[in-house]
């Protein structure tokens, strides 16, 4: 395969690497929790997407709306219920709180769902577009769309709304958003809300590129978590510059490798990363 | 000569937080057996340089010498079992570990015996684990604390911490102990034993650093006085003389009234 | 994060309590209904033996690592692969696989503990996914997806005659409960001194630690590498009762029933982690339940541990004890 289309490629899976790995690295900034359910999240919003349009004939793009408005829901009842109540410098707790949050997500997926793989069907589907004479195929395209317009509008929200200065702020520190005049809980909320609901918009445009079914969410996962790794946790930009490095490599590892070079490309390249920059590409300050 | 030498000497230290000149060519110098207090007004820098000596922060500039051993660049363990130890100002103890725990704790790193002597249990393990108890149920005890040493220290009120922290600087025999406001929160009784021990340590050669707000133990106790502003050394000399400085009022006080900078430096 | 006191709570009851499960453990497969009850209890043995060295790594020194997995899964490939392919006997594979694994830990230590405590968790994860894909691609050495069968079983003789024999039940039974009580032992032995001691102070306060002259570096790594050292011995003995490898045994299902076991147990808390190995095994078997089912019951119980019960069960009855304590102080 030409190299051009492989980065092309790898180009393409990266923007949808960094819908995951943005709204994983959000919620770390602001509430310090590694979020191991994100997995499942994006999960959710890829099987009601395969339900919305399998079942209920929506068409793509409401189904994907609809998805993931479902999705942040869900991460506004998780945040109420559980992740509100973790303090900062709780940060293990965190951490198996999500997972066992995942555990009974997936879990409960595969029983009331089953366990088999489902194509999902849309009107774009099977068709190409032509992109400086390389063709890509249409729904990949649909999908990388939507995380640049996403992404760009997060973008946006933070650094020119006053509720996007809060979220930062509180990224800094705790009492910062009260500053801003904005209560740290509501901020909070939030935050999750667009984190979960861009784990659920990654997982409705995609469903229709991969298959579908309730143990996709567990790779993508992984990934995610060396993509903020790389990027330096908490730092949106460089989330997303790490998940076009991870989305390039990997598609440069499959084409001229092989597929398991492939599939270990991510963690290779996060341990080497970090034997350099111990605190992430954008991360201030080494331990020492 | 070793003996003209003094035990430590900080030479032109400096540190900055992203502009702030925290602690701004600081020199001074501590002799074998002396008490030396450092004082200044809050944000003078006396906690940064401490941190700066004891290798919790890194200067930009400068040196430390301890025995005419550079401790410059060394991590805060190496420093620690160069014979400097310390206490911090926000107080630290194992909350989750007895008294008697915690003081042991202090102690291991310093009786020279190897992990896997301890591993093994030997009988040199086991002969400075018993010494370590009785020097710590001795400490402890110096500090008041005797009838608390079963309860982990979860169960001390602040002053009290500080009072077990102090008792852990202690443990490990160092060269010099320096102390980060040991009062703050210490009621007038357990201050006078605090002074009492800390004199009667002293009498058999352990050298002090105290940082102390408390001015009047501070020149009741210390030899010597190095006085802090702005990152800067202010004045150095004897508790009689600093108390005379024009520019260690000024400065401790601002434009407050006299009758405040008798009674902080005179008692009451 | 959390790490016990290393005073016994009521030493006389825990002292019955003990024998009393020591013999229990010692005689189970007399008064066992069934093989397959006493399989089950192999299983919880090895569960318990696991979760020591996570409890090690993470309730004494306060680094959550999802290596664990890794150096299981390691630890049975390596001892797998000594006996098959270069004749090794069980015993003297399962002691190399634990060197192996030390090793590993220690070259992966020193480049994961650069990093903060949040990389440090995904790098231990990725450790673990990329010893599986490994596995799995390796055909050449692992023989892929299809595993490797045929493991014999581990005997214990004296001279010619065999005292235990890993083919029966009640015989891995025996060699697993030696095994296991030998290395939760020696573990045990260690937490209590002073090495176990430094572990505990490094968690609680590094800078504290730091200040007293111990090496934070040092005890993170000891203690990660100890871990490595049970987790992979544990892995090499189980290979022998499952009798092949596959990449399955990296599964992430290994990791969470560890991380349960200690989480409810209490991390820190030594002999409470023990006992959940067991309840923890034994419980679905008891309800009998769906797969999925069962996981959902266990992701449940972790959560409802972890937000109210955050220092698990162990250190639940800690806190009691010292409030009752203060109350009569
Ligand atoms: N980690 C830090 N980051 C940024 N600035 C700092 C930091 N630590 C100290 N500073 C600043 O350095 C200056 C000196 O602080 P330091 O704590 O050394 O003062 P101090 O003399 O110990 O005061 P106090 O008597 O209140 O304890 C202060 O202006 C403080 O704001
Ligand atoms: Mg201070």
């Amino acid at each position: 395969m030409l190299v051009s289309t492989l980065i092309l490629n790898g180009l393409v899976m990266g923007a949808i690497y960094a819908l995951i790995g943005v709204g994983l690295s959000l919620i770390f900034g602001v509430l310090e929790i590694v979020n191991f359910a994100h997995g499942q999240i994006y999960t959710l919003g890829a099987l009601a997407l395969a339900l919305l349009v399998g079942h209920f004939g929506f068409g793509f793009l409401p189904a994907a709306f609809v998805s993931a408005l479902g999705v942040a829901a869900f991460g506004y009842i998780l945040y109420v219920l559980f992740l509100q109540h973790i303090r900062k410098g709780e940060f293990e707790r965190g951490i198996i709180l999500t997972l066992g949050i995942g555990i009974v997500v997936q879990n409960a997926l595969i029983y009331f769902y089953g366990a088999t793989p489902q194509i999902v069907d849309t009107e774009f589907s099977f068709r190409d577009i032509n992109f400086l004479g390389l063709r890509v195929e249409m729904i990949k395209a649909i999908a990388v769309g939507f995380a640049i317009v996403s992404i760009t509008a997060l973008h946006l929200v933070l650094t020119r709304t006053r509720f996007g200065m809060a979220i930062r702020a509180l990224s800094q520190n705790r009492e910062a958003a009260l500053v801003v005049g904005m209560r740290p809980e509501v901020v909070a909320g939030h935050a999750v809300v667009i984190g979960t609901a861009l784990a659920g918009l990654a997982g409705a445009v995609l469903a229709p590129v991969f298959t579908v079914h309730p143990l996709m969410g567990a790779p993508i996962l992984f990934k995610a978590f060396a993509i903020v790794i790389i990027g330096g946790l908490g730092h949106l930009p460089g989330a997303v510059v790490a998940s076009l490095i991870i989305g390039v490599s990997e598609s440069l590892a499959g084409g001229l490798g092989s597929a398991s070079l492939q599939d270990a490309a991510v963690f290779l390249v996060m341990i080497a990363m970090l034997q350099f920059r111990p605190m992430g590409l954008f991360g201030k300050g080494v331990r020492i | 000569m070793p003996s003209q030498q003094p035990l430590l000497s900080v030479e032109n230290l400096s540190k900055s937080f992203s502009g702030i000149r925290a602690v701004d060519d600081l020199t001074f110098a501590v002799e074998r057996g002396e008490i030396l207090g450092l004082i200044g007004p809050n944000g003078s820098g006396k906690s940064t340089s401490i941190d700066c000596i004891t290798g919790f922060a890194r200067a930009d500039q400068g040196s430390v010498l301890l025995d005419g051993k550079r401790l410059t660049g060394a991590r805060a363990e190496q420093i620690a079992q160069a014979g400097l130890s310390r206490t911090f100002q926000n107080v630290r103890v194992y909350d989750r570990l007895t008294l008697m725990e915690n003081v042991l704790i202090a102690r291991q790193a310093y009786d020279g015996v190897p992990w896997w002597q301890a591993l093994a249990g030997t009988q040199a393990c086991r002969g400075a684990e018993r010494r370590a108890s009785e020097r710590g149920r001795e400490l402890i005890h110096l500090v008041g604390l005797a009838t608390m040493s079963a309860f982990p220290a979860a169960f001390l009120s602040y002053g009290q911490k500080k009072l077990l922290a102090l008792a852990m600087a202690l443990m490990s025999n160092p060269k010099i102990v320096i102390l980060d406001e040991p009062l703050a929160g210490v009621n007038p009784t357990v201050i006078r034993r605090i002074g009492g021990l800390i004199q009667s340590l002293n009498s058999n050669g352990q050298t002090f650093i105290i940082v102390e707000h408390n001015v009047q133990f501070i020149m009741e106790h210390c030899s010597r006085v190095v006085v802090m502003e702005q990152g800067r050394k202010l004045a150095e000399g004897p508790p009689s003389l600093i108390k005379e400085d024009e520019r260690v009022l000024h400065a401790y006080l601002g434009k407050a009234d006299a009758v405040a900078m008798e009674l902080a430096f005179h008692g009451q | 994060m959390a790490a016990a006191s290393m005073n016994s709570p009521w030493p006389p009851l825990r002292r019955l309590g003990l024998s009393a499960c020591a013999v229990i453990l010692f005689t189970l497969p007399l008064w066992s209904p069934s093989d397959y009850i006493t399989g089950i209890a192999t299983l919880a043995i090895f569960f318990a033996v696991a979760s020591t060295g996570l409890n090690v790594v993470y309730g004494y020194a306060g680094l959550l690592s999802f290596a664990q997995v890794g150096f299981w899964g390691l630890g049975a490939y390596v001892s797998a692969l000594l006996v098959t392919d270069h004749g090794f006997s069980p015993w003297t594979a399962i002691g190399c696989a634990g060197a192996v694994c030390v090793f590993t830990s220690l070259a992966g230590g020193l480049a994961a503990l650069r990093v903060s405590r949040d990389a440090f968790v995904v790098i231990t994860l990725s450790f673990s996914l990329l010893l599986q894909l490994l596995a799995r691609s390796w055909t050449s050495l692992t023989r892929g997806a299809m595993g490797i069968p045929g493991l014999p079983s581990p005997q214990v003789r004296l001279g010619d005659a065999i005292l235990l024999d890993g083919n029966t039940a009640s015989g891995f039974y025996w060699i697993a409960l030696g095994c296991g009580a030998l290395v939760v032992a020696a573990t045990w032995w260690l937490l209590r001194s002073r090495v176990g001691r430094a572990f505990v102070a490094v968690n609680l306060d590094e800078n504290l630690a730091r200040s007293q002259g111990i090496s934070v570096f040092l005890h993170q790594l000891s203690a990660f590498a100890l871990s490595a050292l049970i987790g992979g011995l544990a892995g090499a003995l189980y290979v022998f009762k499952l009798g092949i490898v596959d990449p399955g045994i990296f599964d992430i299902y290994y990791a969470q029933m560890m991380l349960i076991i200690v989480i409810v147990g209490g991390a820190g808390h030594f002999w409470f982690v023990l006992l959940m190995s067991f309840v923890f095994t034994a419980l679905p078997e008891l309800l009998r339940l769906a797969p999925e089912l069962r996981m959902i019951l266990f992701g449940l119980v972790l959560i409802i541990t972890i937000q109210f019960m955050p220092q698990g069960l162990g250190g639940y009855l800690a806190d009691r004890r010292n409030r009752m304590l203060r109350r009569t102080e």
